[in-house]
């Protein structure tokens, strides 16, 4: 068992929902507890859809990469696809829309940058060669144990990954 | 979609009886849930108990339904797991919404 795991899959929705299907598994076999899981998935399934659905807003049969690797302080997750740049060539903000509002003028969107932000730690994109890069870190507890950790690997090496 | 309807008084209970309410699946859920909504008087009771994955397009599905009810019509939600709950908690629509531990506290809670 190692700590790394890499994933493609195509720009749609029913494709994320498959990937996630076969990445969730892998990462409870890493030891992780629940609650850690839900906020993974979560995580994944908002920035592997907005890549579907922003970087690829035709096309459904386009490559999407993730990279994730099980590091001492959480999960690092990077991203690749070579699909639209991020507008401006910076995230959004994700400001979690005001839920103190009238029903009838209550938010139906806005919600995925803000569960990104509010769950991930070090954030970072970038555009190079017409690749769109994204990468975070998801923390997890602190009884985390990477399984490659007994393994001998050096933990060290886990944020230069790409 | 897979749902089940009861109706009981004024209340419709939509029992939802799928694992996720993802980005695949929020367009169908809307509808459905609309359509079954319709009959409700006065409350709809969303049972969520057997969702154990949400995303923000399937939180923004379950507020659009609410958008769309009558006035004097509200959504009620329960039997939230863990990972659902945490998504209603961050973006704090658990304000917005009555969120019941389980279906009996629901029930009884029904002539308020």
């Amino acid at each position: 068992m190692t700590g790394d795991i890499q994933l493609s899959c195509l720009s749609n929705e029913a494709a994320v929902r498959v990937l996630l299907k076969r990445l969730m598994p892998m990462l409870d076999d890493w030891g992780l507890d629940v609650d850690a899981l839900a906020t993974a998935q979560i995580v994944l399934a908002e920035t592997l859809n907005n890549i579907a659905e922003h970087a690829f807003p035709n096309c459904d049969d386009a490559v999407v990469a993730i990279h994730v690797r099980a590091c001492p302080h959480g999960l690092e997750v990077a991203t690749r696809d070579c699909g639209r740049p991020m507008p401006g060539l910076t995230l959004p903000e994700g400001c979690c829309p005001d839920p103190t509002v009238p029903v009838d003028e209550l938010a139906e969107g806005g919600f995925g940058w803000f569960l990104i932000r509010a769950q991930t730690e070090g954030l970072a994109y970038a555009r190079k060669n017409g690749v769109n890069h994204l990468r975070y870190t998801v923390p997890v507890s602190t009884d985390f144990t990477p399984a490659y950790g007994a393994n001998g690997r050096n933990v060290d090496s886990c944020t230069h990954f790409e | 979609m897979e749902l089940s309807t009861k109706q009981s008084d004024g209340t419709v209970i939509v029992t939802i009886a799928q694992n996720r309410i993802d980005s695949a699946a929020a367009v169908e859920f809307k509808d459905a849930v609309k359509a079954a909504a319709q009959d409700a008087n006065d409350r709809v009771l969303m049972d969520l108990g057997q969702v154990d994955f949400i995303d923000s397009s399937g939180l923004g599905a379950i507020i659009a339904v609410m958008k769309t009810l009558p006035t004097g019509v509200r959504l009620d939600l329960t039997s939230l797991r863990p990972p659902v709950e945490k998504v209603f908690k961050l973006t704090r629509m658990d304000s917005v919404f009555r969120i019941y531990p389980d279906m009996v506290t629901a029930q009884s809670d029904m002539a308020q």
